[in-house]
């Protein structure tokens, strides 16, 4: 075999052309604005709005279906390439004036790094000193802490640290830094974390690692006599008397604010999503919650490549038509053989109902966002039995990396990715993407839903966290995506509300209502998801750090915040297997008078040969990738299991289950006066187009979405048989 | 006693190294890479696609559906991938195979009958 090499011309098909919208969910009346570069070689690029669907035969190779809809945006727009700065910091506007008076100043912080880059590392700048102004406190290359003045570096100051020696990975210290102001302007802003080019957004020389408390205080201040003041913390002195600034990264740890507890109230604004609610310094094992005892978590964790809004200046706006119908949109760029679609939703507006709702799972679509972990860990080979293949989508990202990662991957130096953004592409959430599971499965949906004429609207997980059940009032039944794996608290409570008092939900997926996630109200377009069950680092931090800085609740799965989704919907999460998709099997369930409406006009050959939905556009079956299942909770009345998956493969037990018993159950339950018809398998939609929508997956579906769409009342459970088990 | 009755006994584990004897195992994985394979190649499968010694071999695509390149994936982000010149598959069970005999070489320390 010939010796593998980068290839001198790059990858073979990356993509050109990369953008993204906002907001990602839209009403009439509201503008979108969209948001592009380009590879300097597309000097040009068309826009069209259109209306992606997917599943007919042969779309893999000939592409997602699209609606073409007339819009103002429509035309032809210069390309040009927009960069992207990662790297968390805190900006703090005019903070130079603190350091910028009479005499001599010391600089103080307590410092963790995380990880040794190999390369300079700002912890504290002013202005910008390797262009010519300002000052800044760094680690070098070896962890050693460094003066940079315009002259060079320690030329002008003196740098101490506590303990002495050098700083060690994990390992706290007390850095302190003593000097003449070198020509700061009392104007020019304080960084921590970073530094930036002077008169520009680009920031450079991130931190990676976790600081607290830094402190100006003025004159000359011992190494020892600083490490003694940030050790007894703020509370011990009187920042504003003691100090010329203090910021206290434990106070507003729900926000995005540093706060200046010093007499000029210099407060700053983080930036690119610096990690909260870990521990600091002080934590001394007595917590594990920030919200128990802040003092104990007062640190930031700088990300390095963390990238939190690409800042982009706007191609096109679109400002969404009074009358425009509810449903998934995507801007399409195109520019010769170079295509990028920009997806976004238009939602109804408040108050208008249909006779359907579908819930688009965005949270999901963000927690995979710009996911790494397919060609970084090796088990997806083994999870999905065949080689990785790493389309347009991916052979970006890896040649971008500054664009950030998802959920399911780690920062570089390890740390679990708990925020994610939606102000930068996704390159996970396109139609005709490598990968079908996820939004392009949701496109097999919307493809059906528009086949049998449905009337039905679309809202995203965003639009039903911040409207909560409101959103759902009025609509007959209300409609999951393939995979709404994630979701936060307050729209789990909307779900089980609205199925409680008499809603139709049909959870058209595998994997749903499992971790909890939630999104930041003051910066909606950051996501956060500490899916801690599942991080990479040790356990201490799953148990210490699990609690979202955004609202004090449990990440992770929603059973640790005393939620049951197997209350909810009737199922839990049981494995995954993305190797070969199963039919489901019949089950006593199925014969229930109940369910009859399920199956009616199902070809009785079919029925009698007791298998249904051995085919499919995701595995070959309706059974596949991630599914759901009853076995470990017990049945009451009104729960009927209609089908169960009989065989797997050696996939499941060995990568994916959670459980000993890992088949899948197609579940009929009727809940409270409400109803739930649970699929339980990603695969499901992916079956729907089979034979020109002709076949029993597709009538099964459109039976019960029928029966949910008509008001006739169910028997009460209490009036209904158990469910006898499976089959 | 099915195939999923087995696991957790300690039968299904995979090993670390493949046995060169086991010429049948590649004929199966030959005959059909996407095929649904027996609890005996899928213990080795595991061996081959887990070894973190071994080259993490991933698919570029070229041209969607139709052609892709071999590439070792980059053991650390923002390094490129490194694809292997002059090699261009139109079909993806034969790269499945080919790579397949890569990392049966790899760890039997034998290369594959009829490779």
């Amino acid at each position: 075999m010939p010796e593998p090499s980068a290839a001198p011309g790059g990858m073979p098909l990356t993509k050109r052309i990369v953008g993204y919208c906002d907001p990602l969910s839209a009403a009439p009346g509201d503008e979108v604005s969209f948001f592009v570069s380009c590879d300097p070689a597309i000097t040009e690029f068309g826009t069209e709005l259109i209306m992606p669907r997917a599943g007919a035969p042969g779309w893999e190779n000939s592409g997602p279906e699209c609606t073409t809809v007339p819009c103002g945006f429509a035309g032809v727009y210069p390309g040009r390439r927009q960069e992207m700065y990662p790297g968390s910091c805190v900006e703090v506007p005019g903070g130079g004036a603190a350091c910028g008076g009479d005499g001599r100043v010391t600089i103080t912080v307590l410092v963790q790094p995380t990880c040794q880059p190999g390369a300079d590392q700002v912890l504290v700048s002013c202005g910008d000193p390797w262009a010519g102004a300002g000052f800044a406190l760094i680690l070098d290359a070896d962890l050693r802490p460094a003066l940079v003045t315009p002259d060079g570096r320690d030329a002008d100051g003196s740098v101490a640290m506590s303990p002495s020696g050098g700083l060690a990975v994990g390992s706290w210290s007390t850095v302190v830094a003593t000097l003449e102001v070198p020509g700061a302007s009392p104007a020019a802003d304080l960084m921590f974390g970073g530094v930036r080019a002077p008169g520009t957004r680009q920031t450079r020389l991130h931190f990676t690692g976790r600081m607290e408390s830094p402190v100006l205080l003025p004159g000359d201040v011992s190494a020892a006599d600083a490490a003694a003041l940030l050790a007894a913390g703020p509370g011990a002195s009187d920042p504003a008397q003691v100090s010329l600034a203090w910021w206290d990264f434990s106070v507003g740890i729900s926000g995005w604010e540093a706060r200046d507890l010093g007499p000029s109230g210099l407060h700053g604004t983080l930036r690119n999503m610096p990690m909260r609610g870990v521990r600091g310094s002080r934590w001394d094992g007595s917590a594990s919650s920030w919200a128990d005892a802040p003092e104990q978590y007062a640190a930031l964790h700088f990300l390095a490549d963390a990238l939190e809004d690409c800042g982009w200046d706007t191609a096109f706006t679109y400002r969404v038509p009074d009358d425009a119908r509810s449903g998934f949109y995507a801007a399409r760029l195109t520019s010769g053989a170079h295509v990028e679609y920009i997806p976004f939703f238009i939602k109804p507006p408040e108050g208008a109902t249909a006779q359907v709702l579908l819930i688009a799972p965005s949270a999901t679509y963000a927690s995979y966002g710009n996911s790494h972990f397919w060609w970084e860990n090796p088990i997806q080979e083994m999870v999905q039995d065949r080689l990785v293949e790493l389309g347009p989508e991916e052979q970006f990202l890896l040649g971008h990396p500054e664009i950030g990662a998802s959920s399911y991957d780690c920062h570089l130096d390890g740390t679990d990715i708990c925020y994610v953004s939606r102000r930068r592409p996704n390159l996970n959430m396109r139609p005709g993407h490598v990968r079908r599971e996820g939004y392009t499965c949701d496109l097999y949906l919307i493809a059906w839903l528009d086949h049998i004429g449905a009337d039905y609207h679309v809202a995203t997980d965003e639009d039903l966290h911040f409207r909560g059940s409101r959103l759902l009032d009025g609509y007959q039944v209300v409609l999951t995506g393939s995979h709404p794996e994630y979701m936060s608290a307050a729209m789990f409570d909307a779900f089980d509300e609205y199925t409680s008092s008499g809603g139709r939900l049909m959870y058209l997926g595998g994997n749903g209502f499992s971790m909890s996630v939630t999104f930041h109200p003051e910066r909606p377009w950051i996501m956060e998801n500490r899916r801690v069950e599942l991080w990479e680092r040790p356990e201490e931090f799953s148990r210490t750090e699990a609690r979202n800085s955004t609202d004090g609740q449990p990440g992770g799965y929603f059973r640790a915040s005393g939620r049951s989704t197997a209350s909810l919907i009737g199922v839990e999460t049981a494995t995954m297997g993305f190797d070969h998709s199963y039919p489901y099997t019949l089950g006593a369930g199925a014969s229930r008078p109940e369910a009859s409406f399920v199956f009616d006009g199902v070809d009785p050959g079919v029925i009698a040969g007791g298998k249904i939905g051995n085919f499919g556009l995701l595995g070959g079956g309706v059974v596949g990738q991630e599914w759901d299942n009853s076995a470990t909770f017990e049945l009451g009345p009104g729960h009927l299991i209609l089908a169960s998956s009989t065989e797997h493969t050696l996939v499941p037990p060995l990568f994916g289950a959670v459980r000993p018993d890992y088949h899948a159950d197609l579940v009929l339950f009727f809940r409270g006066s409400g109803a739930v018809f649970s699929v339980s398998s990603m695969s499901w939609c992916g079956a729907l187009s089979h034979d020109e929508y002709d076949n029993e997956i597709a009538v099964i579906t459109g039976n019960v979405l029928a029966r949910f769409i008509d008001p006739a009342p169910f028997p009460p459970p209490s009036a209904l048989p158990d469910s006898g088990g499976s089959a | 006693m099915g195939m999923l009755d087995k696991v957790g006994t300690g039968e299904h584990e995979i090993p670390d190294r493949i046995d060169p004897r086991r010429t049948e195992l590649r004929d199966e994985f030959m005959a059909d890479p996407y095929a649904f394979h027996t609890a005996d190649l899928q213990l080795p499968l595991g061996a081959m696609r887990s070894n973190r010694d071994l080259p993490r071999w991933v698919l570029l695509t070229k041209e969607p559906g139709r052609s892709w390149l071999l590439a070792e994936a980059p053991k650390r982000r923002g390094e490129p991938p490194r694809i292997v010149p002059d090699l261009e598959f139109t079909d993806q069970a034969e790269a499945e195979r080919y790579v397949f005999d890569l990392r049966w070489k790899a760890l039997s320390g034998e290369e594959a009958a009829g490779a």
